[in-house]
């Protein structure tokens, strides 16, 4: 009697352990994947990406970390993100003007720094991205950058057992879809904070500037540099046309290319001037190699002493973010 | 005994929380059906035929996709019934038929009018990346201004001065004041009220003339715009076109 009800006691405890167990999201025996905070720096504005609809995980932003370093998503296996993106030149491309891709060919822009992209609405020189989710589309399918379809890149990841499984842990049985995998990269990319400047450790009151750094600060505000760029992404993310005149090889007319407006005609976004020693050659089409070049063409607006340009240079040396550009964390996962 | 009791209530209240909460709507319980027919001329339009439109330019299509969604029946007062449930656009595609038709479950109810969008509404333009009908796999999509192509017509004419004498017209934009996406509806008058009942099935027929999507408002000369591949003034002209180039040729109720 005893007996006979232990046994149905422990049945039945254990068919209520196995409806805990049918009511969990994640199948095919996966544990479900680990919750990730995203690093928001103190005293920062509010971020603009939607994370209720891609919440961060572990394991989502390893799965868009190997993404972002795979040469499968161009045509020809040699054009990862990162091919652009590097993570030593703060995820822009080191050195070069205008970034190239698919069959020796050259793109009309420089490649953009890649970092605290939660705060931005819109992506590339143009704003023509209107979703950070939307953004790898675009160099995955140009046929001057990585040249492949949208449905040959998810058929080459769909062959790899070790992607499907890694989709299937962080997206169940969504599998992988156009959605996921653009989910996954913007999960990489939005971790890409760049805030552990020593400009941001003296914000913090954890260091001071040097003399030269110091005097470099006081002329970046006394100049109104920060009219655009704004503390503390260093770019207010405008458009703004600030007088470079079009290059005909290339015409490039900038935000009127997606507008449509006459008023936007040669207006870029305005960078953020956060890892600037990193990230030249400067401007959309990376025209000028130094800083000094940019001050020179900034002269006829907002002109500076020798001296001036100098401190300037020491103070934007501040905003080299080191710890994010050699983060192990963010670079090619082994 | 009573142990026993108390350990199925648990369950059975277990699986109750289980269950994925169900909206209380009541299920509809008639459908709507729509059937696309390309035509020229009020002829069944071919693919890879050569035809003339009305400025006396020869043209033949290659390809014929749309995307249509948001669809509704409306009593032309405040009452209409969207579709229920599944997704909300359809992307035909002329060389596959099956895409051309389309039933969904609706609610039944005294209607008199019919309405969809020609496109995708602009919130699902710039909200993430969509799935199904939607997924930019699709081809349907401009990566580089992010926004779908609300129609895409290509072919080939002798007096376009493109490549190969290659038209393309890739049809959208959502933003003002070039918007390509345009809402149809058709007014049905006789009879001018009519009663969809429960277990009923109504079918809609559609004719999508491609003689007025060169003939319409705006003249569309192949000579003068062989091409259109981005949102903006000509787009928005030419939605109005394809706008006018649908048309409810019939419907039943069976």
């Amino acid at each position: 009697m005893h007996i006979i009800s232990s046994i149905k006691k422990i049945a039945c405890i254990t068919l209520i352990m196995l409806m805990f167990v049918a009511c969990r999201k994640s199948e095919g025996g996966n544990p479900a994947p680990t919750a990730l905070t995203f690093p928001h720096p103190a005293g920062w504005p509010e971020t603009k990406y939607n994370f209720a609809q891609n919440p961060l995980t572990k394991e989502g932003f390893e799965l868009g970390r190997k993404l972002f370093f795979d040469g499968r998503l161009s045509k020809d296996g040699n054009f990862p993100c990162a091919s652009c993106h590097q993570p030593f030149a703060a995820f822009a491309t080191f050195d070069h003007d205008l970034s190239h891709g698919f069959n020796n060919q050259f793109t009309t822009r420089n490649a953009t720094a890649l970092f605290n992209l939660a705060w931005q609405t819109e992506m590339h020189h143009d704003g023509g991205i209107a979703n950070l989710d939307l953004q790898p589309l675009a160099p995955i399918t140009a046929p001057n950058e990585m040249a492949e379809t949208i449905p040959a890149v998810l058929e080459k990841l769909s062959a790899d057992p070790e992607y499907t499984q890694q989709f299937k842990r962080v997206f169940g049985n969504e599998g992988i879809t156009t959605a996921t995998m653009t989910k996954a990269l913007s999960q990489y990319m939005l971790m890409l904070v760049s805030a552990s400047s020593k400009y941001d450790r003296v914000k913090a009151g954890k260091a001071i500037f040097n003399v030269n750094e110091a005097a470099g600060y006081e002329i970046f505000k006394i100049k109104k540099c920060n009219s655009c760029h704004a503390e503390p992404l260093f770019t207010d993310l405008s458009f703004k046309d600030d007088g470079l005149p079009l290059n005909p090889t290339l015409n490039d007319i900038g935000r009127m290319r997606i507008t449509g407006r006459k008023e936007d005609s040669l207006k870029f976004r305005v960078p953020s001037l956060r890892n600037i020693h990193l990230t030249g050659p400067y401007m959309h089409d990376g025209r000028f190699s130094s800083l000094d070049d940019v001050y020179e063409h900034y002269n006829k607006t907002n002109p500076l002493s020798s001296t001036e340009r100098e401190l300037l240079t020491e103070f934007f040396r501040s905003l080299t973010d080191s710890a994010f550009v050699q983060n192990p964390e963010l670079t090619e996962p082994r | 005994m009573k142990k026993t009791l108390l350990f199925t209530l648990v369950s059975l209240l277990l699986l109750v929380a289980c269950k994925k909460e169900n909206s209380t709507e009541k299920e509809p319980s008639a459908s709507i059906e729509i059937r696309f027919h390309p035509t020229f001329n009020g002829e069944p339009m071919q693919l890879n035929t050569q035809y003339t439109n009305s400025y006396g330019e020869s043209f033949s299509i290659t390809t014929l996709k749309f995307y249509t969604g948001q669809y509704a029946l409306g009593d032309g007062q405040s009452e209409t019934a969207n579709l229920a449930g599944g997704e909300p656009y359809f992307l035909s595609d002329y060389s596959n038929p099956n895409t051309l038709s389309f039933t969904s479950p609706i609610k039944p109810g005294t209607y008199n009018e019919l309405k969809f969008l020609i496109g995708v509404d602009s919130a699902r333009n710039v909200s993430g990346v969509q799935s199904g009908a939607l997924d930019p796999a699709n081809g349907m999509f401009w990566t580089w201004n992010s926004g779908y192509i609300y129609t895409k017509i290509e072919g080939t004419s002798p007096v376009s001065n493109q490549p190969n004498g290659k038209i393309e017209y890739h049809i959208g934009g959502f933003q003002s004041p070039f918007s390509a996406i345009r809402q149809y509806t058709a007014q049905l008058t006789a009879p001018d009220k009519w009663e969809l009942g429960v277990g009923q099935k109504i079918s809609f027929d559609i004719s999508l003339s491609l003689d007025r999507f060169f003939n319409g408002d705006f003249p569309l000369r192949i000579t003068d715009f062989p091409v259109c591949t981005t949102p903006g003034e000509l787009s928005a002209n030419i939605a109005d076109n394809i706008a006018n180039a649908f048309l409810v040729t019939s419907f039943e109720i069976k």
